[in-house]
């Protein structure tokens, strides 16, 4: 069987191996070299002597070198020695360590065609699906005779323990495999004590997270796009892949409106808020990575990229991914169209919230709005109509100096009470914000 | 505040108190009846409902005033790359460029742009300020007065009497301002004010407003200068001392000439020195190792070269004498200030060749650069291309003449020389200085700004050439790798290979090494780099010897500001 030289160089991992691999591309170079109709073998000097063989039917490799690299540079010299010295490659009887090796992948190979003509393991995956739900249900179980005993003593002795006491629960919940309640009442236990108004807001929290345990004890009786949004409340995870099989897709001309960075000890976070320039959609692009590594999805905030994105299902999309870009991102050069008063805001964030209740934070885009300092000090959003929303920033000296007591285009989060302002477009440009929190 | 009952009842537990507290909403109302749930979670249903319906129901405010906005300003925005180095310039610590990024954006008629006022109305010093103070137009003043750490940058009024109105009521900053314009329109009701709140006033501001009196110092203001000598702090007592010393009539001058009389003077032409008596009041402090410090303040204050005529000398000859002495550094420091004050070329020059080509085992090295760079400052242009021609021992070639081959220029002999950099001539006057003074040169900077080609491009070897190199921080070589290339380059050893053939060093004609990107070295050899240029030897704890560096070694090394934290530079 010929072996044609540019095959065997389409298989280099890389050129540096390729190069190594010269010198391993003489016959002299090797020992106890043959071959048969399944494979090619021999030993060459390396560091130490090593043990090379390559399968001839599909020109997989194995050496006995400690090097990552697949093929390595021994495998690649051995199939090039087969390719330029054909003669110097006698035919044999395989050794034993060949016979081993050709052995072990045909016992693989029939092990993984009897799982492929089984087909997928529907059986195992609606088993492993309806284990998870009964150890979810059982965690919001106990969750809801948690709240029911918290709400019997009284908010009031959650201030002498409740901090511990909600660090008990989430890791309880956490073992249920119900993140993202846990991840709630883990926020309930660092509020507690916090500010002088702290019972109302804790009672606020805990009731949100009593009518979430019920929501989803009555699921059965919900609508479906409800009911995924509750599990992915509860901290289902919806894979890639159910996205773009599922997920409803728009192209747009995507503007990267603001981004921010969560970071603690074990994980960094990044929320992105894109604006469909013409479909005027929002979308929410999350992305997880180790502190140290950088995250995947380049955003620059102040541009804008051509694309499609595919939106997580559920009742309020919301939360999407970006499957296709085209063309380089450009810097934005013209404002969108966003609310022209806070009211017509505050209708849409209404609206939101009447399809998904538990949502915490929404894109505004408010346009013609004056930042103005209050009597407070605060500095407040003040729209053409004459009504001013809180604003929370802080480094307030900066969208002063970019409005100047004018009119500015504002895009912010909006979290039910205060507006986070992370972009406005003032002098021509837009201006990103208050990147820290 | 009234409580909401809801969490009233919440809070006290619903096993302590009733169930059914009154609600202000039928939802919540209906929550209470929700079926198969405890008493304890309908009531939390209903807490959950009455937060959405705060969020939902939550009302913009109507009563905020709108204030008036900032007028328009009519000039356009500098350009975005300039705006990102000023912006880079204002949040760095390496402001040199800063004025003069500043005056030039002034001058092309452009302001800053509006993101950018947060950060220069920050700016602390005083020079500064009054580079940023034209660019920030109206909206600079109408942010200004939204933080009262901008108040410098609001406009001073005009008029003494709200000057005198300022003073009283203002922040110090705005005071400063008042006190200074005050002193520009009436010098002597400017100081009346001052007279008046100085039992009240904080010692730091106190040296602040004494400062401020140099504004339209006259005679006039002897008395109070006087009495501010006798003030509990040094630095009050410095500042006034420093202002006596430029009134010729006062009676400080008049103490001073004396103690300069009984200071310097000849016998059989040599310079004989005594130390001045202590005198805390003038300036001049207790103990015997300060005696330098007496010198130099006593000849601070007077004249060089009413002192020089005293003793029937020329500068340069009494300078001559006074290199026979012990005393060279403290008496060219003394000298050297009351030569920048007074505005001396000749002594400027004179003391400019003596820092530059006196031994270091007379003069104290450590002081020349700020010297040096002071009396260029005095210097008119052609004269500092003199200054510069004194060749200091072990050069080969004039740090003029280096000077000239960096920056171009035309010989006596009609030779052109065709510029290598184009930019501040001050800036490579101030580096060739340095290194003409023995002291290591960095060359820090942004990006792009011709640092590594400045520090490459010294004219080129003879063949005289001692041995130099270059060493790259940007290479990952291992420490004891550059260790070893350092101990070649400040040694006498032979050149190893891997040493590039700088083209540097030869207008020194010593080992001269150049360092790229010093802040990408591991701090270890940062640290061997710094004992090299301070202790003069290169310590090899691995063979236990250390290796004396080669007369006069010396380190020109570039590193990028924006390399903060992958290796910070070493504290020194």
């Amino acid at each position: 069987m010929s072996l044609p030289e540019a095959q065997v160089r389409a298989l280099a991992p890389d050129t540096a191996s390729l190069e190594a691999a010269e010198r391993h591309a003489r016959p002299t170079a090797w020992r106890n070299l043959g071959h048969d109709p399944r494979a090619l073998w021999g030993e060459v000097q390396g560091r130490a002597p090593y043990q090379v063989r390559a399968d001839l039917t599909d020109l997989s490799t194995k050496c006995s070198c400690p090097s990552r690299k697949l093929p390595c540079k021994h495998a690649l010299g051995l199939l090039l020695v087969r390719a330029r010295h054909a003669a110097a490659v006698p035919a044999r009887g395989a050794p034993a360590w060949v016979e081993e090796w050709l052995e072990r992948r045909a016992a693989q190979k029939r092990r993984s065609e009897a799982r492929a003509a089984s087909g997928p393991d529907l059986v195992g995956r609606v088993r492993r699906a309806v284990a998870r739900e009964r150890r979810v249900d059982a965690g919001v179980e106990a969750l809801e005779q948690w709240l029911d005993d918290v709400a019997r003593t009284g908010l009031a002795s959650l201030a002498v323990d409740g901090a511990a006491s909600c660090v008990a629960q989430a890791a309880r919940l956490a073992d249920a495999q119900a993140p993202g309640l846990a991840s709630r009442v883990r926020r309930v236990g660092e509020a507690i004590g916090v500010g002088t108004d702290w019972p109302e807001h804790v009672a606020h929290e805990l009731g949100r997270l009593a009518l979430l345990a019920r929501a989803w004890r009555r699921r059965a009786a919900l609508d479906e796009p409800l009911v995924t949004e509750l599990s992915q409340l509860l901290g289902f995870s919806v894979t890639e892949a159910t996205v773009r099989e599922l997920g409803v897709r728009a192209t747009d001309q995507w503007c990267v409106v603001g981004q921010r960075i969560d970071e603690d000890e074990r994980l960094k976070s990044a929320r992105t808020w894109l604006w469909g320039r013409h479909s005027e959609r929002c979308a929410l692009v999350l992305e997880f990575a180790l502190p140290t590594a950088r995250f995947t999805e380049p955003f620059a905030v102040g541009t804008s990229f051509e694309g499609e994105l595919c939106w997580y299902p559920g009742a309020v999309a919301r939360r999407a991914l970006a499957t296709a870009r085209s063309g380089e991102p450009a810097a934005m050069l013209e404002p969108w169209r966003g609310h022209t008063s806070l009211a017509t805001m505050l209708d849409a964030h209404a609206a939101l919230l009447a399809r998904q209740p538990w949502l915490e934070r929404m894109l505004a885009l408010v346009d013609q709005v004056v930042p103005v300092r209050g009597p407070d000090g605060r500095l407040w959003a003040r729209d053409t109509a004459g009504q001013a929303l809180p604003l929370e920033l802080a480094e307030p000296l900066g969208l002063l100096a970019v409005s100047g007591g004018h009119p500015v285009s504002l895009a912010c989060e909006w979290d039910g009470a205060r507006l986070h302002p992370l972009g406005a477009w003032a002098e021509g440009a837009y201006q990103a914000l208050g990147a820290a929190e | 505040m009234r409580l909401d009952p809801l969490i009233e009842a919440l809070t006290a537990g619903t096993a302590r108190q009733g169930t059914r507290p009154p609600l202000p909403s039928p939802l919540a109302e209906a929550m209470l009846e929700a079926p198969d749930a405890s008493p304890s979670l309908r009531l939390l249903y209903a807490a959950g409902v009455r937060a959405l319906e705060h969020t939902i129901g939550r009302l913009p405010s109507s009563e905020l005033p709108l204030p008036a906005p900032a007028e328009l300003d009519p000039r356009p925005p500098c350009r975005p790359r300039a705006a990102a180095l000023v912006q880079q310039l204002l949040s760095g610590s390496h402001d040199g460029l800063l004025p003069e990024t500043l005056e030039r954006i002034h001058a092309a008629g452009q302001r800053l742009p509006h993101a950018l006022l947060p950060l220069a109305l920050g700016v602390r010093r005083a020079e500064l300020r009054a580079k940023v103070r034209p660019l920030l137009g109206p909206r600079g003043r109408w942010l200004a007065a939204h933080s009262p750490s901008f108040a410098w940058a609001l406009e001073v009024p005009s008029s003494l009497e709200a000057l005198a109105r300022a003073w009283a009521e203002g922040t110090a900053a705005v005071r400063r301002d008042a006190l200074d314009k005050g002193r520009r329109l009436d010098a002597g009701v400017a100081l009346s004010w001052l007279i008046d709140t100085w039992a009240h006033e904080k010692a730091d501001d106190r040296a602040v407003f004494v400062g401020v009196l140099e504004v339209g110092l006259s005679p006039a203001d002897e008395p109070f200068l006087e009495r501010a000598l006798d003030d509990r702090s040094a630095k009050v007592r410095s500042g006034a001392a420093q202002l006596l010393a430029r009134l010729p009539s006062s009676t400080f001058v008049a103490r001073m000439k004396a103690r300069a009389v009984g200071a310097l003077q000849l016998r059989k032409q040599q310079l004989v020195v005594h130390d001045p008596q202590p005198a805390p009041r003038d300036g001049l402090p207790e103990g015997a190792e300060l005696r330098g410090l007496r010198l130099a303040a006593v000849l601070a204050a007077v004249s060089p070269a009413d002192e020089a005529r005293r003793l029937g000398l020329s500068a340069e000859a009494l300078l001559a004498l006074a290199r026979r002495t012990t005393d060279l550094s403290s008496l060219a420091e003394g000298w050297s200030r009351a030569a920048v004050r007074l505005g001396d070329a000749e002594w400027a020059l004179a003391l400019w060749a003596t820092w530059a080509t006196a031994d270091d085992k007379t003069i104290d090295k450590s002081l020349a650069g700020e010297h040096m760079q002071a009396l260029l400052g005095v210097l008119p242009a052609e004269q500092a291309a003199g200054a510069l021609s004194a060749r200091p021992p072990q050069w080969q070639l004039s740090p003029w003449a280096v000077v000239t081959y960096l920056m171009g220029g035309t010989l006596p002999n009609g030779v052109e020389i065709t510029p290598k950099y184009i930019g501040s001539r001050r800036l490579i006057e101030i580096a060739i200085a340095t290194l003409a003074t023995d002291r290591a040169l960095l060359l820090l900077g942004v990006p792009g700004t011709a640092k590594s080609w400045v520090s490459s491009t010294w004219p080129p070897p003879s063949a005289a050439t001692p041995p130099a190199g270059a060493g790259h921080g940007r290479h990952q070589r291992g420490s004891p790798a550059l260790r070893l290339e350092l101990r070649h380059a400040a040694g006498r050893g032979p050149l190893p290979r891997r040493w590039c053939p700088a083209r540097c060093c030869a207008p020194c004609g010593r080992p001269l090494a150049r360092v790229e990107e010093l802040t990408r070295i591991p701090a270890d050899v940062q640290d061997t780099l710094i004992t090299l240029l301070s202790e003069k030897t290169l310590p090899v704890p691995e063979l236990g010897i250390e290796v004396q560096a080669a007369k006069g070694f010396n380190v020109i090394a570039t590193a990028n500001n924006r390399d903060k934290g992958v290796n910070d530079l070493s504290a020194r």
